[in-house]
This record gives structure tokens, C-alpha cells and sequence, in this order.
């Protein structure tokens, strides 16, 4: 009887495809002709393709949420900056800790965006009065776009008001916001902006009733929102905190998307289990929009809505 | 894989300052990190833990780190004996209860256990196996790593490596009951 070695080393470069051409056929040969090197052969395969299925599992990934959480962790234990003090915090009353239903939001979001653009274009105009005589036109026309394209469609903040003039194609809402109002030429722009909040009160009473009947949001003062987003947006870091957390988001915003986006900071909230979040509503080109969440310290997109 | 000298770059970056080098090294090996860790834990909770160290031992050094051997190497390294100390700390409790995680459990990571195709079989498998063999196997078939990158992750020959990895597989294939008895071995002379 020939003498046959049990070799683990070549039935092991077998089963990893290491030992090919004659030397691994000869192999081969002899471990067929052997049961028991043939049965570790086909236990070497058989565990190696179930432990390479693990490397692929979905569950093998880290969530986006648990990656927020161990960066949080990381840099708390680095003694890095962590949380940044936010100026607005909502505080959300997660009900029954179901996950939120994004489509209202999503619907109050582009009504922001659309009066906040819509009142950085009216801004913009270099007429007084005919400007402040267009503004609750444009304002409501603004927000009746966005009203009605309730099908996930938004065309609001790329679409210039009807029966203005001189719009530009597309304009730069943070170099627009940065311009103080308080200047005797912006006056009237500032005059403007006043009229546009005040005309569009009833508006934002009946989104903030929207977010605290279905999301169950509260303490959202709309109105104040609106102010401050049209006044303060990319003006004052200082009001966005140590880091100008909502400004980097912003940018990341544009980035995420893979395309320029008209970004602004719907505000930042508290979630249970979640820490504090930035949102923004973003809006394309083509008019769509979508809410991000960040994680205000990276500043890295949490989630996206749609 | 990342490229070498990106990970260079970034460790340079972050020791000099600038915490978007943190950011980015943290993400671009996380999965990496957390992929050994679960399966050398079983857990995702003592996994999230584990990666959360791993992470931290490594920052706190990257001072130190002089590229004699590949990041990924000392990546892998710090990984699996961060994966080591959870192990002999559970050991050493009392019971086998894992600690309670404050954090609640992210929707999106149980829809992943949900929806994936389980092998809750191999899972099984791979617990029953001593943590020198899990660490081997799980490095080299799941991880993917040569079996010369993983001597040097272990600090071990790559015989040894190449002998935990044998037996490590044929003890699992036993448990999932595809090793047959093993019949008469005709080697005398």
C-alpha cells in the first residue's frame, strides 16, 4: 500500500484555492482517493463559504444612528468637542417612540423654505416700495405653491414668485441673509421682511398646529422661526453656537446631495435616544426637497426625507 | 481596503489638529472594526463597545504610530485585543449577562438582522469555538485577511495561524453537521 500523509497545510490550500495547476490537481487526486483527507477537504469548503456569507450580512454594518452615537462616544472619551450648545432647541415628545412621520414635516418644511426664500428674494430687490408693495403677493404665492404640491413635488424655493421682476436664476441665500438689515438703503427691504412675516402669521399657525398634531412637536413658535431664519441665517455665528454647527451643515448638505442646494436650518430639536439634531430643508433646482438630519457635531447626514 | 498612505494622512491630520481627519478614519474603518468585534463578541451592544475602544486605544496612540507596520495591521491588531479584554472581563463575571446598553437599539439595525438571510446556524457554530480559533477564523474567512497578516495581527507564527484556522473550520463544519464520521485512514505500510 502506497503510504499517504495527511497533510492539513495541502488539503487547506485546496479548500483556499492556493494550490492550483499540476501540483494542485495531483493533490486533489490523492485527497479523492483518501475518505477521511476527502471529508476534511469538504468540511475545510464548507465552513469557509458559511464564515465568508457572515462578512456580507447587513447586520455586520454599523447604522447611521449608531455611527452618530460612537463618534459622540469617541470624541467624549478623547476629551474632544462633543455637543455643541445649539441656539434653538424644540424638544420633541416622541409619541408611543414610533418612528416620526416625516410627510408633514416634510410639508411644513418646504412652507420654510419657501417663505424664507421667498423673503431673501424679496430682499434682494432694490426697489422700496414696489418691493414692499409685492411682498405679501409673492410671500403668499410662495406659500401657495408649496401648499399645493402635496404629492412630494416642491416648487418653491427655484421658482421666483409670479409678478415679480428682475429675479435672478439662482440666488445665494447665504450671501443674501449675511447683508444686515439694519441700513439706511435696507430699510425697506427690512420693511419688507416685517410685512412678509406679518402677512404669512396665519400661515404659520396652521403649520405649527400640523406639527403638533401629528408629530406631536411642541413648542415650535413658527413665527419666531421665520424671523430669525430670515434675519440671522449665515450672520451670526455666535446665535448658532461654539461651532457653526448649522452653517457646516448647510454645506454638507450640498455635498451629501451630490448637487448645489438652497439650504436652510429649520432649527435644531431634541429627540429621545437620539440627542440633539440639526434639520435642514434643502431645496434642488429642480424644485424637489428634502429634509437632512445631522449630527451637529460632524455634521454627517443621519437621515434624509424623502 | 483603504489605501495606506490615505491612512497615514489621516493619522498625521488628526495628530496635528484637525478632528475632520478623526471623523474620516473613524468612518472609513468602522465597519471593519465592528465587523471583527461581532463576531468575536456575539453581541451588537459588546460590539459597539468594543469598536468605541478600539477606536479610542488607537487615537490616544496615534501619536506614536510610526508606520512601521500597516495601519490596518495595527488597526486589526488593537481590535481583536480589544475583543480579548471584553472576553476574559465577561468570563470573569459572575453570569453570563451582557450589561445593559442605555442606548435604545437603533430600528435600522434590527431591520438589518430581519431582513438579511441569517445563518444563525454558523453564528452558533462560531460561538462554540475557543476565542484563539474564533479570532483566527474570523480574521481570515470572514475578514479576509492573508494568513501572513493575520500571524502578524496575532503575534503568533503563521503556522499557528494556519493550524487555528484547520481546526477552527473543521470544528465548525462539525457542528453544522457536515463532517461526517471520519472513516478508516489507510496509512499504514
Amino acid at each position: 500500500m502506497i503510504p499517504h500523509h495527511h497533510d492539513p497545510d495541502v488539503i487547506m490550500a485546496l479548500a483556499d484555492g492556493t494550490l492550483t495547476g499540476d501540483a494542485g490537481a495531483t493533490a486533489a487526486a490523492e485527497i479523492a482517493a483518501c475518505p477521511r483527507c476527502a471529508a476534511d477537504l469538504d468540511a475545510q469548503r464548507r465552513a469557509g463559504d458559511a464564515l465568508a456569507g457572515l462578512a456580507v450580512a447587513a447586520d455586520a454594518r454599523i447604522t447611521e444612528l449608531e455611527s452618530m452615537r460612537l463618534h459622540r462616544a469617541i470624541r467624549q472619551q478623547l476629551g474632544h468637542p462633543t455637543a455643541v450648545p445649539v441656539r434653538q432647541r424644540r424638544t420633541v415628545a416622541a409619541p408611543n417612540r414610533r418612528r416620526l412621520n416625516w410627510a408633514p414635516l416634510t410639508t411644513a418644511a418646504a412652507v420654510f423654505l419657501a417663505l424664507v426664500v421667498g423673503g431673501t428674494v424679496i430682499r434682494s430687490f432694490s426697489g422700496g416700495d414696489d418691493a414692499a408693495d409685492g411682498v405679501p403677493e409673492a410671500a403668499a404665492t410662495f406659500a401657495g405653491d408649496a401648499a399645493e404640491d402635496s404629492d412630494g413635488q416642491r416648487n418653491t424655493a427655484a421658482s421666483p414668485a409670479s409678478g415679480t421682476s428682475s429675479q435672478p436664476e439662482t440666488f445665494q441665500l447665504n450671501e443674501a441673509s449675511t447683508t444686515p438689515a439694519a441700513s439706511g438703503d435696507t430699510s425697506g427691504d427690512a420693511e419688507a421682511v416685517a410685512m412678509s412675516i406679518a402677512d404669512l402669521t396665519e400661515l404659520a399657525d396652521q403649520v405649527e398646529a400640523d406639527l403638533v398634531d401629528q408629530l406631536g412637536l411642541t413648542g415650535v413658535d413658527t413665527e419666531s422661526l421665520l424671523a430669525s431664519s430670515l434675519d440671522e441665517i449665515g450672520s451670526d455665528a455666535d446665535a448658532f453656537g461654539e461651532v457653526s454647527s448649522e452653517q457646516d451643515c448647510m454645506g454638507t448638505a450640498s455635498v451629501y446631495l451630490g448637487e448645489p442646494v438652497e439650504s436652510v436650518v429649520l432649527g435644531s430639536i431634541e429627540i429621545e435616544d437620539l440627542g440633539t439634531a440639526v434639520v435642514t430643508v434643502n431645496a434642488a433646482t429642480d424644485g424637489t426637497v428634502r429634509i437632512l438630519l445631522h449630527d451637529p457635531v460632524a455634521c454627517t447626514v443621519i437621515e434624509e426625507v424623502p | 481596503m483603504t489605501d495606506a498612505a490615505t491612512d497615514i494622512a489621516l493619522i498625521e491630520r488628526y495628530v496635528a489638529g484637525d478632528m475632520t481627519a478623526f471623523d474620516q478614519l473613524v468612518r472609513l474603518h468602522q465597519d471593519r472594526v465592528f465587523g471583527i468585534c461581532l463576531r468575536m463578541l456575539r453581541s451588537r451592544d459588546a460590539a459597539l463597545d468594543a469598536t468605541q475602544d478600539t477606536f479610542v486605544t488607537l487615537l490616544r496612540k496615534a501619536d506614536r504610530y510610526r508606520a512601521e507596520a500597516a495601519f490596518s495591521t495595527w488597526l486589526y491588531r488593537v481590535t481583536v485585543n480589544v475583543c480579548y479584554d471584553h472576553l476574559r472581563r465577561r468570563q470573569r463575571r459572575a453570569t453570563d449577562q451582557l450589561p445593559d446598553h442605555h442606548d435604545q437599539p437603533d430600528p435600522k439595525a434590527v431591520e438589518a438582522l430581519e431582513s438579511v438571510e441569517l445563518r444563525p446556524d454558523v453564528e452558533r457554530a462560531l460561538a462554540t469555538l475557543s476565542d484563539d480559533f474564533r479570532a483566527a477564523v474570523v480574521l481570515v474567512d470572514v475578514q479576509g485577511l492573508s494568513l501572513e497578516t493575520a500571524a502578524q495581527v496575532l503575534e503568533v507564527p503563521v503556522g499557528t495561524v494556519k493550524s487555528r484556522v484547520f481546526r477552527g473550520r473543521r470544528q465548525l463544519a462539525d457542528q453544522l453537521g457536515n463532517l461526517r464520521p471520519p472513516p478508516h485512514h489507510p496509512t499504514e505500510t
